[in-house]
């Protein structure tokens, strides 16, 4: 049951996978959402302490996302696309795919990050950010040294700043209330 | 003796004409009376509050209390998978605190790191620099916002000056 949005019929042709097909293609101007603390925020805006690239080598997982083609930010809040949990005290971050710096290099090694679609059935929007030093999504994901991940936050949260997006903060729906 | 009293305000205001500057000082203490000590009290407590040095102790106070609250915190803490902030990452990062007070530093703000950790931000407008203590020993240092590519860098925390050396730089970036 959704608690940033109203219970509808609306909201489950939205979130729930229904069947549909994964769709592998991303525009450039297709934006991107992602949960974040609000208490992580400094002067208003996220900081790279606190984009975490989860990149999981053995559950073959990416950077987590929601993509905008087939969801509204504060879906990514829903319990649907967060493991069955409430998440409260937490902004949405939004950013184009553009705005992903396609690859970062560091001391010799370079590294490409690409959205990937990974649909959920209980959240169609799911997407990943992949991460290996081929750019391909078919291939395994990688997790990059503590040099490159901070590059790459760095060069996300500049572009998101120089594009003023600023993380959006929702309301509870009616009859909902923060622990 | 009314001409008298007359005679001598003339002669008063003639000479506060003739001493503008005399005339225009504060009054004497003798003039004053006894001095209040509740409005000493308050007159000490004000220029104290606007001074730097307490000014900075008020923020690193804030600061470790920030670092405190950090021991709470519960793998999954930013709702995907970050691990908390170990005893000795916070310990590593209460030390870099005292280093960067007695260097003038002024933090933005501690934070638990995604990495498992914690960070210590500072901010200038638009340019962001930090240091980050992680659970594994390592050390980061990252700046972004400024003029050029952001840059990140290790810091080797055997080295004695390893933070004053990466404040230094952090210092001059921002």
């Amino acid at each position: 049951m959704p608690i940033y949005s109203q219970d509808s019929p609306a909201y489950g042709q939205r979130v729930y996978r229904n069947d549909r097909d994964p769709d592998q293609s991303f525009a450039a101007d297709e934006f991107l959402f992602r949960r974040f603390p609000k208490r992580s925020l400094v002067n208003g805006w996220p900081t790279a302490l606190s984009i975490s690239i989860e990149i999981s080598i053995e559950a073959e997982s990416g950077i987590s996302v929601n993509r905008s083609r087939y969801s509204l930010p504060q879906d990514v809040l829903e319990p649907d696309c967060c493991s069955g949990n409430h998440r409260t005290g937490m902004v949405v971050l939004e950013f184009a795919v553009n705005d992903l710096p396609e690859r970062v290099a560091a001391d010799g090694r370079d590294y490409a990050f690409v959205p990937k679609r990974v649909p959920h059935e209980c959240c169609y929007a799911h997407s990943e950010i992949w991460c290996n030093s081929s750019g391909d999504i078919e291939r395994a994901c990688e997790k990059p040294p503590e040099t490159i991940r901070d590059l790459f936050r760095a060069q996300l949260l500049l572009k998101m700043r120089t594009m003023g997006r600023m993380p959006r903060e929702f309301p509870l729906a009616a009859g909902f209330h923060s622990n | 003796m009314a001409i008298f009293v007359a005679a001598n305000a003339a002669l008063m205001n003639a000479d506060k004409r003739r001493h503008p500057a005399i005339y225009g000082e504060t009054p004497s203490s003798g003039q004053l009376g006894d001095p209040r000590i509740d409005a000493i009290y308050l007159r000490e407590l004000q220029t104290a509050a606007s001074s730097g040095v307490i000014r900075r102790e008020q923020l690193y106070s804030s600061l470790r209390n920030q670092l405190l609250s950090t021991a709470g915190l519960k793998s999954g803490w930013d709702s995907y998978s970050a691990e908390p902030p170990t005893a000795s990452a916070r310990s590593e990062a209460e030390k870099a605190l005292e280093i960067l007070r007695l260097l003038n530093a002024e933090p933005a703000a501690v934070l638990p790191s995604v990495d498992g950790g914690i960070g210590i931000c500072f901010n200038n407008g638009g340019k962001y620099g930090q240091l980050e203590f992680l659970n594994d020993g390592e050390a980061h240092a990252l700046l972004y916002g400024g003029p050029g590519d952001p840059q990140a860098w290790q810091i080797n925390l055997a080295e004695t000056d390893a933070l004053r050396e990466a404040w230094k730089r952090i210092g001059a970036y921002l």
